[in-house]
């Protein structure tokens, strides 16, 4: 199309890109901030454009910033792969769109568009709150489709204004809501996903990584969103045996700790079950790596899921939407009495040319020491007595890093005391490991599940012993007791003044607990039980879309009688009724024409209806009732039964009818 | 106009759509629509919103994201309300009077027609399609509606307007509804009047041109009114003058107006058209200067007059030549 | 529950009505439509004017009016030499008593037809239009009162307009109503040709009303009930003729309320006691096709206008 891009108003323009930056908002939180400023800057701009009436810039000018946009986004995230930065690469295109916004039809695209972000985001985070996001986005968008199909049809400002759009649009909303839910609860799901994500896509937002080295944690620290839930069958575990285990790391190459190979793929021994076992069910918040954490030693392991040598649970796939998973836990079960030659050079080896000191004290404690569990106690009382602080705030360490910490800074957190104790208990030529995870969490007594947040991550340490098997000691245990009695939120700061925040805040997940279990835990076997406990046997998937259709069925009938019912036209009961019955007698084809009157019309259909006479004495006594104002009110409900119960039925004709 | 419509094929043979609309309906007016008559598609925007929810109904189902299946879901339910509101829009509009009042040739025909809504409701951004034009119209809440469509300049003679359409894409431009009407009532057009036309024919002979007829005073009896000092005598209406009991002279018309005769076949011109678009022309301008005329065609003689009425009976027989 | 079609009081009075409408009916057949408007226009006290060719029954339909109303009739064909004394009368001095005295024209009758109305001067229609409006006569200074009931049929003929004087628009409005009867149908027009003919009729024709019992009608009908429907039917249709696009000026209150007048007068013709949409419908086009004065440009005249009104006006 050549002809000159007419210029679009400020309403509509305005409306879209509302919806646009609403839609997008959450995309912007989570994007580096110089891509929100671009995003915003083009926005602002196109208002102004709008406003202004400005020309829109050449073409090869939206081309090139669209570019440089784009490359931004490459070097932001280091490539276009990954989900983040597809959304994000899918708002900076809508932004840039707003360069040459100038038809009805882009407007509409964009608009329409924003939907597709809003649903995209709830691939990240699906909780509660995020339901005001969408239908506040939802709302947006249909008003600004509203406002645009106005312009379509030649209207510069909208009737009744913005206020009147909104109405509209909520109408539009509510109206849609039944069916939604409708379709929402019958849609048949499905029991296995077609496809996973591979890992490239995954841009892990939350929760621990696969690898540590001091200082990696320090930010999930302060994130107080829930990382999971867990139900009891019966007691929760006391405070102090609430180690969620998470990656087991080995290799440690003097900065870093990581995952082995071996260990991670072998299949671990059977865990007999014991008389202390603890069974609970988790929800696991979507945090896109493949591992789930579980109480020491998974008995039983969740379907899709397995158990490596060192007792992580790790899943297939990548968990991306909220988990549900049961487990059964023996905390009495002694982890490998006797240890392979090659796991135990895995847990002693040590960077030759790193921490000389801790070395040097390591050696000097075995020497004093014979015995394996006479040291730990050792340096745990010494870690007690001398000024070792637990705090969030502390310095980087350097190539010495066990040496720093231990000796210098004294000061750090859980995976200070991990690292540096994991690297004395090996230089002392004790196996030790690294296992991440979390600890503790909060017991919602009136929700009756333990919640556990992200900034309840932790790190410890496990020794193997004779006789023990792996052992786990926690050095900031040592350090700071509270940490582990009452969990982050105790040492991590906070006023007192807070206690009420936190109280609605604890109040606020119950509510997301719930949320978590109904709706977003909704999948293929809930709604089986669903249908179940409404007396329905198990459905096939053929049966589960047939039940879909009769209720969808149902529901656009509901909606269609109340679409197009007419709003009563007559406040006359009498003439309501004589209404009604034209319109019975219109869908036979034998309706009123538009100027009849109810005489004519009468007499005009009378000798095509099987009881023709019987409805001309109908007409006229409408007539006398009506425009006579004759009869008492015995007279009108009798016309108004006559008239309920006349029965619409055509003269047998030779001809052929011809409709009106 | 704000959006294009859907193409339609120029040629008058009429197709399988055709012959199927009319066998399912009656298309000329007086119409009522009504839901055999109403037809519903979405737009090519709601064609493109669906493609996207089920791109997006496929994602969320394979990661059972819960919030984004409601979120396709109530955006599916929009669109069959707003299906449901697009046919409300038209269910129960009365189509009245399709007419056009003739114009000249090359000038667009303004055919009108009446749109009638006996409901409570309003009923906004409707659309008249004439496939070659449409103009959009609102008609609120048991009121008439004069809806207009201007129609391209067509040859003189009669037309009828072709198909039409009556739709609305309310309230999201997701669905189009729509209904054919095609009206059987037939509309004029009017030779073009030639642009440089010789002015009119002034003398010459008697058949081509001015009758000049200056009529004596006292050929045609006027009226009576009352005697005058000057009037001469033989103007005395006796018999008057005794029942009124005063004396009445006669008054006489005086012919002043010279007819002007204007003969198709003998105007100047190459051929036929050309000599009807001068005799248009003519008729046009004594029409605007007052003088009556008379219009020969062949055998048949139109006047003489110079009145509106006359002025259209010569076109029309020029435009049905 | 009363049916609408029967009578109320005054039960003889309308029955002597039925009579009349029957009796003009026998004479002018096939055309019972124009007989109900012309004594619609009769009974609402209004004039009425018919707008035909010659030859297609004016005349007789006036006389066999003027005759079943029993009242004295006048015919008054109008020429161009017509002067307003000619229909009004004159006062002429009388030698014997010494004083003027008023001799009545032509127009002191119950009925009066006046033919071919657009052959007169202006200032002869208009002495004839102002007696009408007034139901008086002035001469000379002196008023003289015409007789009650007092029912003008005026007649124009539409086509041969030469030297003639066709009623300006702003005076059609002194008749109520304006009507045309047609050709008779093809077998009435076949009886024409082979009966006798029916003229003859109105010899032996017996009056079955008076003019007094015409005036007791005309009350009869100004009393009649009209529901608020109808009211609302009627102001609609007035509303129409207002914001119609073709119409210079819409109907004035004048005329609605004529309206409402006349659908009575229809009502208690069609022997019913309460007036009905379909007699609104009746009138309206007669009523309201001379009074609305579409633009030129419309291609429309009234009468168009006026059936697009009731085609497109819902009944309530």
């Amino acid at each position: 199309m050549n002809r000159p891009a007419t210029h679009l108003p400020l309403g509509p323009v305005a409306w879209t890109v509302a919806t646009f930056l609403v839609a997008a908002l959450p995309h912007l939180l989570a994007m580096p901030p110089v891509l929100g400023v671009v995003v915003f800057a083009l926005c602002g701009w196109r208002l102004l454009v709008a406003r202004k009436r400005w020309r829109l810039p050449p073409g090869w000018l939206r081309l090139l910033l669209t570019i440089a946009a784009i490359g931004l986004l490459a070097v932001s995230y280091g490539g276009l792969w990954g989900r983040r930065a597809a959304t994000g690469m899918l708002c900076l295109m809508l932004a840039a769109k707003m360069m040459e916004l100038s038809r009805l039809r882009d407007l509409r695209m964009v608009a329409s568009v924003s939907l597709f972000l809003i649903a995209s985001q709830f691939l990240f985070n699906e909780r509660l709150v995020l339901l005001v996001y969408l239908f506040g986005g939802v709302l947006l968008a249909l008003a600004a489709l509203l406002r645009i199909q106005q312009l379509d049809v030649n209207r510069r400002t909208a009737p009744g204004g913005d206020v009147a759009l909104l109405r509209q649009s909520a109408l539009l909303l509510v109206s849609a809501l039944p069916m939604a839910l409708a379709l929402w609860v019958t849609f048949p799901r499905l029991a296995e996903p077609l496809w996973g994500l591979p890992d490239e896509v995954m841009d892990g937002k939350t929760g621990l990584s696969d690898s540590m080295s001091p200082g990696s944690i320090a930010n999930l620290f302060l994130d107080d969103s829930p990382a999971f839930r867990a139900e009891f069958a019966g007691e929760p575990p006391p405070p102090s045996q609430r180690y969620w285990r998470g990656p087991v790391l080995w290799r440690f190459d003097g900065d870093t700790w990581e995952r082995a190979f071996l260990p991670s793929r072998t299949e671990a021994p059977r865990v007999p079950p014991g008389s202390n076992d603890y069974r609970y069910t988790v929800q696991l918040e979507p945090h896109e790596r493949r591992w789930l954490f579980a109480l020491d030693h998974p008995v039983r392991v969740p379907q899709d899921a397995r158990l490596s040598l060192d007792f992580q649970l790790t899943r297939r796939n990548p968990i991306t939407t909220l988990t549900e998973y049961s487990v059964r836990s023996n905390p009495d079960f002694t982890d490998m009495p006797r240890l392979p030659v090659t796991l135990r050079q895995l847990a002693v080896s040590l960077p030759e040319d790193r921490n000389p000191r801790t070395r040097e004290m390591a050696l000097e404690l075995r020497e004093r020491f014979e015995d394996d569990r006479a040291l730990i106690d050792h340096v745990l009382d010494w870690l007690r007595t001398e000024p070792f602080y637990y705090s969030l705030e502390t310095a980087p360490l350097g190539r010495h890093g066990a040496d720093e910490f231990l000796f210098d800074l004294r000061t750090g957190y859980c995976e200070y005391y991990a690292s540096a104790f994991a690297v004395m208990m090996r230089a002392a030529d004790i196996p030790a490991r690294v296992v991440t995870g979390y600890q503790g969490g909060f017991w919602q007594e009136g929700g009756q599940y333990l919640l556990v947040r992200n900034s309840d991550a932790h790190a410890w340490v496990e020794v193997w012993l004779e006789g023990s098997g792996w052992t786990r000691v926690d050095p900031t245990a040592a350090v700071s007791p509270a940490r582990i009695r009452s969990g982050a939120g105790s040492v991590a700061g906070g006023g007192e003044g807070l206690e009420w925040l936190r109280a609605l805040r604890n109040r606020y997940d119950r509510l997301q607990h719930l949320w978590n279990s109904w709706v977003l835990g909704f999948d293929a076997d809930r709604q089986q039980r669903m249908m179940n406990f409404f007396g329905l046997p198990n459905l096939s998937r053929t049966g589960m879309a047939l039940l879909m259709a009769g209720v969808l069925g149902l529901i656009v009938l509901a909606l269609a009688w109340a679409w197009l019912r007419q709003p009563a036209r007559s406040r006359d009961p009498v003439r309501r009724a004589w209404l009604r019955l034209a319109r019975r007698m219109q869908r036979r084809g034998l309706g009123p024409g538009l100027g009849e009157t109810p005489l004519a019309w009468a007499e005009r259909v009378a000798h095509r209806l099987a009881d023709g006479a019987r409805f001309l004495e109908l007409a006229r006594d409408y007539c006398a009732i009506r425009y006579g104002d004759r009869g008492n009110e015995a007279d009108r409900q009798r016309f108004i039964r006559a008239a309920r119960r006349f029965p619409v039925r055509r003269a047998v004709e030779p001809r052929r009818a011809a409709s009106v | 106009m704000a959006q294009a419509t859907g193409s339609r094929s120029g040629s008058r043979r009429p197709n399988l759509l055709d012959r199927w609309l009319r066998r399912r309906t009656r298309l000329d007016l007086p119409l009522t629509l009504a839901y055999r008559r109403i037809f519903i598609l979405p737009t090519r925007f709601g064609w493109m919103l669906g493609v996207l929810m089920g791109a997006m109904l496929i994602g969320s189902l394979n990661f059972n994201n819960n919030l984004g299946l409601l979120t396709t879901f109530l955006i599916a339910a929009t669109a069959v309300n707003s299906m449901l509101l697009a046919f409300r829009n038209l269910d129960g509009l009365h189509l009245r009077h399709g007419k056009a009042r003739p114009v000249h040739a090359g000038e667009p025909v303004e055919w009108r027609m009446a749109a009638i809504n006996e409901s409570a409701r309003d009923r906004t951004g409707l659309q008249l399609d004439s496939g070659e034009a449409a103009s959009g119209f609102d008609v609120p809440a048991g009121t008439t509606q004069e809806v207009t469509v201007r129609l391209p300049d067509r040859h003189r003679g009669w037309h009828r307007p072709r198909r039409m359409r009556i739709q609305t894409t309310q309230p999201l431009g997701l669905f189009r509804a729509w209904s054919w009407i095609e009206p059987t009532s037939r509309f004029l057009v009017w030779p073009r009047p030639a642009s440089g036309a010789p002015p009119l024919p002034e003398g010459g002979d008697d058949r081509q041109g001015l009758r000049s007829q200056a009529l004596e005073e006292g050929e045609d009896f006027h009226s009576l009114r009352e005697w005058r000092e000057g009037d001469p005598l033989h103007r005395i209406a006796w018999k008057a003058s005794q029942r009124h009991q005063t004396l009445l002279s006669r008054q006489f018309r005086r012919e002043r107006s010279r007819e002007v005769f204007l003969c198709l076949e003998r105007a100047p011109g190459r051929d036929l058209e050309e000599r009807i678009g001068i005799v248009t022309a003519w008729i046009l301008r004594a029409e605007q200067q007052k003088r009556p005329w008379i219009l020969e065609i062949g055998a048949q003689r139109l006047g003489p007059d110079a009145s509106e009425r006359h002025k259209h009976e010569c076109l029309r027989a020029l435009a049905e030549l | 529950m009363n049916k609408p079609s029967t009578a109320r009081s005054g039960a003889p009075l309308a029955e002597d009505l039925a009579r009349a409408r029957a009796t003009v009916n026998e004479i002018i057949v096939d055309k019972g439509e124009v007989i109900d408007l012309a004594f619609s226009a009769l009974l609402a006290g209004g004039h009425l004017l018919i707008e035909d060719l010659p030859g297609v029954g004016k005349t007789t339909l006036a006389q066999a009016l003027s005759l079943a109303v029993g009242g004295d009739w006048q015919r008054i064909q109008f020429t161009s030499d017509m002067l307003p004394a000619d229909i009004l009368g004159v006062s002429m001095f009388r030698r014997e008593g010494e004083q003027f005295e008023f001799r009545p024209g032509p127009i002191f009758a119950n009925v009066v037809l006046a033919d071919e109305i657009n052959r007169a001067t202006p200032r002869t229609q208009s002495a004839l239009l102002e007696a009408m409006a007034e139901g008086q006569v002035t001469v000379d200074g002196r008023t003289h009162e015409l007789p009650r009931p007092f029912f003008v049929i005026a007649t124009q003929n539409p086509l041969d307009l030469t030297g003639t004087y066709p009623l300006p628009d702003s005076q059609l409005d002194r008749f109520l109503l304006r009507t045309r009867i047609g050709y008779p149908s093809a077998a009435e027009e076949r009886r024409l040709l082979t009966e006798p003919d029916r003229r003859n009729l109105l010899k032996d024709m017996e009056p079955s009303l008076d003019p007094n019992r015409v005036m007791e009608l005309i009350g009869l009908a100004g009393e009649l009930h009209v529901s608020e429907p109808v009211l609302d039917y009627i102001q609609a249709l007035v509303a129409a003729t207002r914001s119609h696009p073709a119409v210079k000026a819409g109907l004035s209150p004048r005329a609605a309320l004529a309206l409402i007048q006349t659908a009575r007068a229809h009502a208690l013709v069609m022997q019913q006691d309460f007036c009905l949409p379909d007699n609104v419908r009746t009138v309206f086009p007669a009523l309201a096709g001379h009074r609305l004065q579409p633009v030129a440009e419309s291609g429309m005249d009234g009468d168009a206008v006026a059936a697009e009104i009731l085609e497109s006006t819902p009944v309530p």
